[in-house]
C-alpha cells in the first residue's frame, strides 16, 4: 500500500471528508439563503415604490388631465436614476418618459411584468432588464412605471462568486487541514504498530509511545500498557511457579523413586517391603496435596468456583474450622479460641473459604507458635465491620517481618528457609486467591507479637464480588 | 445400634458404652466413631473422614484427623487390653474386634 493510500484509507482522512461535505454544504446553503432573502427585500422595495409613484401620478391625472400628468412624467424622466417611466396613448404612441423601445406587447399586459428594455438617451446600448407595472388611466392613455434590475443582479452577481470562492476555500483548507490532521495521527498509530509488532516478535517489555496529550490515542496506549504489565507479570509469575512446581515437586518424587529402588535391593522380607509401600503412600499423598492446592488455586483465580456460592454464615465457618484444628494445637500446647459470637452472612463457596481460614489456622500452628510455646494462644474471630466480614487468625509467635509479607502470599514461597515444618507453600496464596475471589483481599498484620492474617470479604448483599 | 467387640454404640440415645461402662463423647467425637463403626473391617481414609464427619472437600495441609483419632483412641481404648481402633500405615484407620 503506498503512502498516499495509506493516508487516504484512514479514518480520520475519512472523517474529515465528511465533514468538509457537511461544512460545504451548510455555506451553499447559507449563501442561497441570504441571496434568496436579499432579492426578495429588493423587489419588495422596489414593488412599493413603483406602487406609490403610480397612486401619485395617477392623482395628478384625475386633478390635471393628461397635460399635467405629462408635464410630470417629462420632469421626472430627466432625473438621473433607475426609474422607468412612458405615457402612451391608446395606440401605443409615447407622449412623455424615458424609455426608448420595449418588448412587444408588454403595454397590453397589466400588473407587474419584468421585461427588457432600451434607454430613451441611449437607444443603441445594451439591453437593461427592469420590473415595471402597466396603468391603464381612464380615457385609454396607459402609465408605465418601472425601475431598473441591475442593481439586484450586481448582488446577485456578489453573491454567487462569494459563494464560489468560499466554497474553493472550504475544500482547500478542507483537505489540506485533513491531510495534515491524518499525517499526525497516522504517524502515531504507526509508532504503535511498530510497538506492537516487536512484542508480538518476543520482546515483552517493550511499550507503546505516549505523546503526552491526554487524548483518546494516549488513553488506549496506557490502557494497552497497563495491559502488557499486566501480561508481562502473569507470564513471569508462570515462570516463577513452573520453576517451584519443577523445584519443590522434585524432591519429594526423587525421594520416593530412591525409596523404591531401594526397598527393590535391600528389603528381606514381606514386612520391610510392606513399610516401604506404606512410606511410598505418604509421600505420594503429599504430592497430591500439593496438587490438589495448585488447582484449588487455579480455580479460585479462574472464577469458576462462583457458581457454588451461597449465603453461608462466616461465624459458622470459624467454628468449623476452629473444633477441627482445636485437637492439633491442644497437642502442641497451644490454646486456641474462637471468637465468633453472631452470626455474620457473607455470600461465597462455604469449601473454599473454611479451605482457606483452615491453612490461615494451620500456619499459626505450625510457624505461629514456636517462640513461645508455654503460653501460646491462636484467636479466631469473625466479624462484621462496616460492610465487611473479617475472618482473622491471630497468633503470638514471631509474625512476619513487614519488608516480607509481601512475599509470603506468593506461591510456593516459604519464609523459613530450612524447611523443616512440611507443607506446600501454598495455603497464604490459596487463602489470597480466594479472597480475591470473593472480592475481598488478605492482608498480613502485625498482632504485636505474633502475626494476624486476616481475610475480608464484602458482606454478603453489600457489593457484588469483583471479577 | 453398631457393636465392635464389646464397644456399643446406642445412635438413638448417643450412648456409648464399653465393656458395659458409659464412655462420654463429644457431639464430633460421636460422629466420628458412629462412621467407623458403621464401616467396622475396612480402611477408611483422612479423606472419607473430613467429607463424611466434617463435610469438607478439601485435604488440610496438616493431617488433623490423626489428632482427632488419637483422642478418640484415648477414650475407648485407654484401659483396655484389646485395641480396637488401628492405623492402618499410609491408608487410614479400621476399627475392628482383633479376636
Amino acid at each position: 500500500m503506498t503512502a498516499l493510500g495509506k493516508l487516504l484509507r484512514t479514518t480520520a482522512f475519512k472523517l474529515t471528508l465528511v465533514y468538509l461535505t457537511v461544512f460545504a454544504l451548510f455555506a451553499v446553503f447559507l449563501l442561497a439563503y441570504f441571496a434568496w432573502n436579499t432579492r426578495r427585500l429588493i423587489t419588495e422595495q422596489i414593488t412599493q415604490t413603483v406602487d406609490a409613484e403610480i397612486t401619485g401620478l395617477a392623482e395628478q391625472y384625475r386633478q390635471g388631465g393628461i397635460r399635467r400628468l405629462v408635464f410630470v412624467v417629462d420632469a421626472r424622466s430627466r432625473r438621473p436614476g433607475s426609474s422607468l417611466y412612458l405615457v402612451t396613448t391608446r395606440a401605443g404612441e409615447g407622449l412623455a418618459g424615458n424609455v426608448g423601445s420595449l418588448a412587444t406587447g408588454i403595454l397590453e399586459t397589466s400588473g407587474w411584468t419584468e421585461t427588457a428594455y432600451r434607454r430613451l438617451d441611449d437607444p443603441d446600448g445594451v439591453e437593461h432588464h427592469a420590473l415595471v407595472r402597466v396603468f391603464q388611466l381612464p380615457a385609454g392613455f396607459r402609465l408605465l412605471v418601472g425601475r431598473d434590475l441591475e442593481e439586484r443582479e450586481r448582488l446577485y452577481d456578489i453573491v454567487l462568486a462569494a459563494g464560489r470562492w468560499s466554497l474553493a476555500i472550504v475544500i482547500v483548507l478542507g483537505v489540506a487541514g485533513g491531510f495534515f490532521v491524518t499525517r499526525r495521527v497516522l504517524k502515531r498509530v504507526d509508532a504503535m504498530t511498530e510497538t506492537t509488532r516487536k512484542i508480538m516478535d518476543g520482546d515483552l517489555a517493550g511499550r507503546l509511545p505516549i505523546a503526552g496529550t491526554g487524548d483518546e490515542l494516549d488513553r488506549l496506549a496506557t490502557n494497552l500498557n497497563a495491559m502488557l504489565e499486566r501480561i508481562e507479570a502473569l507470564m513471569h509469575g508462570l515462570k516463577e511457579v513452573s520453576d517451584n512446581i519443577a523445584h519443590d515437586l522434585k524432591t519429594p518424587l526423587t525421594r520416593l523413586r530412591n525409596r523404591c529402588e531401594e526397598a527393590l535391593r535391600l528389603a528381606e522380607d514381606e514386612s520391610q517391603y510392606r513399610a516401604a509401600l506404606e512410606s511410598t503412600i505418604e509421600e505420594s499423598e503429599a504430592l497430591i496435596r500439593t496438587f490438589n492446592a495448585l488447582l484449588m488455586i487455579a480455580r479460585a483465580e479462574s472464577g469458576q468456583a462462583r457458581d457454588g456460592m451461597t449465603e453461608i454464615d462466616a461465624a459458622e465457618i470459624a467454628r468449623g474450622v476452629g473444633e477441627l484444628y482445636e485437637p492439633l494445637a491442644d497437642e502442641k500446647g497451644i490454646h486456641l479460641k474462637v471468637e465468633a459470637p453472631v452470626a455474620v452472612p457473607v455470600h461465597g463457596n462455604r469449601e473454599l473459604i473454611s479451605q482457606a481460614l483452615a491453612n490461615l489456622v494451620d500456619n499459626a500452628i505450625k510457624y505461629g507458635a514456636e517462640m513461645n510455646g508455654a503460653d501460646a494462644e491462636i484467636v479466631v474471630t469473625a466479624r462484621g465491620e462496616g460492610d465487611r466480614i473479617l475472618l482473622a487468625v491471630a497468633d503470638s509467635g514471631s509474625g512476619i517481618p513487614a519488608a516480607d509479607r509481601g512475599r509470603a502470599v506468593e506461591r510456593f514461597v516459604r519464609l523459613e528457609q530450612s524447611r523443616s515444618q512440611p507443607g506446600s507453600g501454598l495455603g497464604l496464596s490459596l487463602a489470597s486467591a480466594v479472597a480475591r475471589l470473593h472480592g475481598g483481599d488478605l492482608k498480613l498484620e502485625d498482632n504485636r507479637p505474633g502475626l494476624r492474617t486476616v481475610i475480608s470479604l464484602p458482606r454478603a448483599g453489600s457489593v457484588p464480588p469483583a471479577a | 445400634m453398631y457393636r465392635v467387640g464389646d464397644l456399643e454404640l446406642d445412635r438413638l440415645s448417643h450412648q456409648v458404652t464399653r465393656a458395659g461402662g458409659e464412655i462420654v463423647l463429644q457431639p464430633r467425637e460421636f460422629r466420628l466413631l458412629e462412621y467407623l463403626m458403621k464401616h467396622a473391617g475396612q480402611v477408611v481414609t483422612r479423606t472419607m473422614l473430613l467429607e463424611n464427619v466434617w463435610d469438607y472437600h478439601f485435604d488440610p495441609q496438616t493431617n488433623v484427623i490423626d489428632v482427632h483419632i488419637s483422642r478418640l483412641r484415648s477414650k475407648i481404648d485407654k484401659g483396655f487390653s484389646q485395641a480396637l481402633l488401628h492405623t492402618v500405615r499410609g491408608a487410614g484407620y479400621m476399627i475392628r474386634d482383633s479376636k
